[in-house]
């Protein structure tokens, strides 16, 4: 018998820290709506190859905004991302000043971040992980449970076993100030990641 | 503990100054700025910090080290988050091509015994060909059709766009997407138009879902000044032979005879192809 994936399952996997669950949303999520990011695209002005980096931007901001409890809950997932893909589509089209009447429309999405600067988020995602495998990680994860997960000290506490919630809060803190004294001491690693 | 907390902040600030402005070693102070950040400092509170901020210079950088490690965490998980979709792209992507493999696998080696079902068993065969030969008929005849403009073009309002969208997959033949994309556009704009509710029953019919096919036609049927009444009466026989019933479509078809417009040569064809 077919299970009926709904859509307040997929809302709680994704707001699940389990990732096993995260991953099942987003898959069904691909499954069903990446075709429409392909027409979306292709109807304004963009090609099939676009739609990648699109649709992923559109799932990260709904994932983000499920997180942050900015999600209606009686909203469609469908007309989110589709509004989603249709505005990050258009916003960089317009960024790159290539929505003007009868322009040939020349650059693909996966052209717009030049080469320099995709260098750079790279190096900059490596000199991340390395300052967050710095601080451990017990801390790496109660940081990004609190500031991109947004959960809360209670929340927290159970998820990572501490007694209480003044514990955790404790550890949070000392974690962060581990990052800012690790950062402040190393100016270099400070100067690259701007 | 608290010493040595408090040892790390002068460390990465070289001042030991903001001890007497923040008391670093006490939690409620990292709360504070941390609040400050989060924007849930109000009234004089927020007067009294702000004043602080632009007193001290050390507390100023404090915040500004915060902030920035903040957005730091929340752009390296956001990393992650990608390079867990790039992983999904590549598995739904290849798991798709896989599975479109096996599919074809599966049919031939499928045709094969039913190939050798049907030659061994006639009668089993006989007994299920009423139901087979309605459904050849049905994929003769059906044809989506279409009057809208093919042109790509932007949508003006949030529900234009939905149908469009709709539209684009009923081009397509995708008829699934543009049931739930109709289903959609319904939803966001209840005072449904005939003509769309004529394109969603036909993509209802394309997709298989036959009894919301029929009630979708036999409500657009009510009305005979219609401007796609002949066309839905054509796609509502269309239906009905699809669920079996031959008694409804062959009536639908003698209707559209009767008005005599531009199905009426192929619904006689159809009419003598179901007696």
């Amino acid at each position: 018998m077919k299970v009926i994936y709904l859509e307040k399952d997929i809302i709680e996997d994704l707001e699940s820290l389990d990732s096993m669950r995260n991953n099942r949303a987003f898959k069904y999520l691909y499954k069903r709506h990446y075709a429409m990011a392909i027409s979306i695209i292709i109807k304004n002005n963009g090609y099939e190859e676009d739609a990648k980096e699109v649709f992923q931007d559109a799932l990260i901001a709904l994932y983000e905004n499920i997180k942050n409890r900015k999600f209606r809950k009686d909203s469609s997932i469908k007309t989110y991302l589709y509004s989603m893909i249709r505005n990050i589509w258009l916003n960089a089209l317009k960024k790159n000043r290539i929505i003007n009447e009868g322009e040939q429309f020349e650059e693909k999405y996966s052209q717009i971040t030049d080469n320099d600067s995709f260098d750079h988020d790279d190096v900059k995602s490596f000199l991340l992980k390395k300052l967050l495998d710095k601080i451990g990680t017990n801390c790496k994860k109660i940081l990004q449970y609190y500031y991109y997960h947004q959960m809360s000290m209670s929340d927290i506490m159970q998820n990572m076993g501490f007694s209480n919630e003044h514990s955790a809060k404790t550890q949070k803190y000392k974690c962060m100030q581990k990052l800012i004294a690790f950062i402040n001491s190393k100016p270099a690693i400070k100067e690259s990641l701007k | 503990m608290h010493a040595k907390t408090d040892r790390i902040y002068k460390q990465q600030t070289g001042n030991k100054g903001i001890t007497k402005v923040m008391n670093m070693e006490k939690l409620d102070d990292f709360y504070l700025i941390e609040n400050y950040v989060e924007g849930k400092l109000t009234g004089s509170e927020l007067n009294d910090f702000e004043k602080k901020i632009e007193k001290y210079p050390e507390l100023k950088q404090y915040l500004a080290d915060y902030q920035y490690l903040v957005k730091e965490i929340q752009d390296y998980s956001r990393q992650e988050t990608k390079k867990t979709l790039e992983n999904i792209h590549r598995e739904v992507i290849e798991k798709k091509q896989t599975q479109s493999w096996k599919k074809n696998s599966f049919i031939k080696i499928a045709a094969v015994f039913g190939t050798l079902i049907i030659l061994a068993s006639p009668f089993f065969y006989q007994q299920f060909s009423n139901g087979n030969k309605n459904d050849t008929i049905f994929r003769e005849n059906f044809e989506a059709y279409s009057s809208f403009s093919t042109e790509r073009g932007t949508a003006t309002t949030h529900y234009d766009a939905l149908e469009k969208s709709a539209q684009y997959y009923y081009q397509k033949n995708n008829f699934e997407e543009a049931v739930l994309l109709y289903e959609e556009y319904f939803k966001e704009n209840p005072e449904v138009p005939k003509i769309s509710r004529f394109y969603y029953a036909v993509s209802c019919l394309g997709a298989g879902h036959t009894e919301k096919a029929i009630e979708n036609m036999d409500m657009l049927l009510l009305d005979p000044k219609f401007v796609l009444y002949e066309q839905t009466l054509w796609y509502a026989a269309l239906a009905e032979l699809k669920n079996g019933n031959n008694k409804k479509a062959i009536a639908h078809l003698e209707t559209i005879i009767q008005i005599d417009g531009v199905f009426a040569l192929r619904s006689k064809s159809l009419k003598s192809q179901i007696k």
